[in-house]
């Protein structure tokens, strides 16, 4: 049975909503107006809680460490390769000096003299000596951070399994999981944005981190609706709740995506429908308008707009014609359309919101 | 020569294509009362009863077409095509066609797009608009002369799609644009009855390929933010419509 929290302190929508699950057994309603009694149900038992929490911790601290034992033995790595670069050119540079080339024409290795160049040759032979001496130590110690570093892999990777273990040997009970809060919109303080965030922060217990949100409210308005429908807000339902409706979309979420439990009734129909994306207005003329977006639009292509700048009261959609689609940078792309089919009253009402804008610039 | 043929008999109307030319010498106007008549002129030939040796009247090959609605008989995407083959066999199917209409509601214009359609004029028509566009289809390189005033404000674009199955809790549309799972889209309906601005919002719960139509995809709005009473206006719109469909079956 999928468990479904609600926050909602009107008992009105409260008993609408018992009255629609009444007779549900695939569903069980949870009502509660306290958030921290809820946090405290999202976050699930202390057992499940501190074992968990114990592993995630270990685990934690052994990736700290295999990072430090890993940048440690790569700074040793190029310790030794620099310092094994350094000792072939100074034994090059010997070498140089013991068998001078015959075909070179006169260097200033010939122009010194031999006593110069015995005092060079001993001066290399001693840096030589102590630069063996050093990747010695070197290929020593990358050995040691070497082996640390593989010791610490075979532990991170065998805490990581013990963790996975762990989750598998402490299962959360049924009565843990929750699918769906159904919150009043009054809770979400001080906006939906705000809320959601710290709201899906408190929730620590992994199986509970993915519970799907529907806000409850009065308000019907497009504009108000819309400040709900954000990332991770799954619906928006209003008040007083349709039973059907409410039963209906909160199973669907409740259940998941399974198509068998949503058997409605459907009308086939064949009707123009449009989606409406909205975009950013950059820029107006008598017979054009800008906008930005994320995509390109094809030239000549004819779309519908609505703008309250641009449309009369009452007017649903304003034609326009793609002149052009212009990429601006990241990502983004301006394009300009040609107002099409419009009357003299939309040219004057045009005119007079340039003049307004040229006005305030 | 640019020549601009016009088909439409509204004097006021065919007065301001002649104001809009007046300085212009490269711009040619050509008058017709009928469509008939301008598939004449474009392409000519032997009325009945003419000698064979009367010559044929020479072609006139616009560069430009407008066309009043009303001139356009019969079914308008008949009449389209017809009216491309003419222009076809005259070797102008290219030539741009602008269209005349009474209306400038979008919705009606949508209906009139049709293949060669580049624009739609309003009557009566904006002087300064004409002129500008005349300007832009006879000028080589196709520059109108504007000024863009920045603006800032938002404005939404309506994505043509079909509604294919509805019920009182979602709406299956077969559209060309995959949307994101969960993403929420107002929808523009005409058949919205229910809703005093024909719109509703969706939250996309299901996108898959339609199989019948390449390049398009089935998707699943559930209604988000309907009031109870909308859900009921909506049961009622269902209820009707399933016996009207039922009645014209029967």
């Amino acid at each position: 049975m999928e468990q479904i929290i609600v926050v909602e302190p009107d008992e009105i929508v409260a008993l609408a909503l018992k009255k629609a699950f009444a007779e549900d057994l695939e569903v069980k309603l949870i009502f509660k107006n306290d958030l921290k009694e809820i946090y405290e149900l999202l976050n699930g038992s202390p057992t499940n809680k501190s074992v968990l929490q114990k592993l995630n911790s270990e685990l934690a601290e052994i990736k700290k460490q295999f990072q430090l034992a890993a940048a440690s033995d790569s700074a040793a790595k190029s310790a030794m390769e620099n310092a094994t670069e350094i000792l072939g050119k100074h034994k090059s540079e010997l070498e140089a000096l013991k068998n001078p080339d015959p075909k070179l024409k006169k260097t200033e290795v010939e122009t010194e003299t031999p006593e110069n160049i015995e005092k060079q040759k001993l001066e290399l032979g001693v840096e030589i000596l102590r630069l063996e001496e050093s990747v010695k130590g070197l290929r020593d110690s990358l050995n040691i951070t070497t082996k640390t570093k593989l010791e610490k892999e075979r532990l991170l990777k065998e805490t990581e399994t013990s963790v996975d273990e762990a989750k598998l040997r402490v299962p959360p009970s049924e009565d843990q999981l929750y699918k769906v809060i159904l919150i009043s919109n009054k809770f979400l303080v001080p906006d939906a944005e705000a809320w959601i965030a710290g709201f899906r922060k408190a929730i620590s217990f992994e199986s509970n981190k993915e519970i799907k949100v529907v806000v409850l409210g009065f308000e019907f308005d497009e504009k108000t609706v819309k400040k709900f429908l954000i990332s991770g807000i799954s619906d928006y339902m209003i008040k007083p709740v349709d039973e059907l409706l409410a039963k209906q979309n909160l199973k669907f979420l409740a259940l998941g995506d399974s198509k068998a439990k949503r058997e409605v009734y459907s009308l086939k129909i064949n009707d123009p429908v449009d989606l409406i994306f909205e975009y950013d207005l950059k820029g107006l003329s008598e017979y054009s308008f800008v906008i930005e977006s994320k995509e390109s639009f094809t030239v000549n292509d004819f779309k519908a707009f609505n703008c309250d700048l641009f449309l009369r009261k009452g007017q649903k959609s304003v034609l326009g014609k793609c002149l052009s689609s212009k990429e601006s940078g990241e990502g983004r792309y301006l394009s300009e359309f040609w107002f099409v089919g419009m009357d003299t009253h939309l040219s004057f009402q045009i005119k007079s919101v340039i003049k307004a804008a040229a006005k305030n610039v | 020569m640019f020549n601009i043929l016009v088909i439409d008999d509204d004097g006021i109307n065919n007065k301001k294509f002649d104001d809009a030319v007046r300085n212009k010498p490269d711009l040619r106007l050509i008058f017709s009362n009928s469509s008939d008549l301008a598939i004449e002129m474009i392409v000519p030939k032997k009325k009945e009863g003419e000698a064979k040796s009367e010559p044929l009247p020479v072609a006139i090959k616009p560069d430009l077409i407008f066309i009043e609605n009303s001139k356009i008989t019969g079914a308008p995407m008949k009449w389209h095509q017809n009216f491309h083959e003419v222009l076809k066999i005259a070797g102008i199917e290219n030539v741009p066609i602008i269209l005349l209409s009474h209306s400038s509601d979008a919705l009606l214009i949508r209906g009139f797009l049709a293949p060669g359609v580049q624009d739609v004029f309003v009557k009566p028509l904006v002087s300064t608009l004409l002129e500008n566009a005349l300007n832009y289809y006879s000028a080589g390189e196709k520059e109108i002369a504007r000024k863009i005033v920045p603006m800032t404000g938002k404005v939404e674009m309506y994505y043509e799609a079909t509604a294919k199955e509805i019920s009182e809790f979602e709406m299956k549309i077969v559209t060309p644009k995959q949307l994101d799972l969960d993403e929420f889209r107002p929808l523009f309906g005409e058949f919205f009855k229910w809703s005093p601005n024909r719109r509703a919002i969706g939250r996309c719960t299901d996108c898959k390929k339609d199989e019948d139509v390449k390049g398009s995809f089935i998707e699943t709005f559930t209604f988000v933010g309907v009031p109870p009473g909308v859900t009921k206006e909506i049961r009622i719109w269902l209820r009707n419509a399933y016996v009207t469909q039922k009645q014209k079956g029967q």
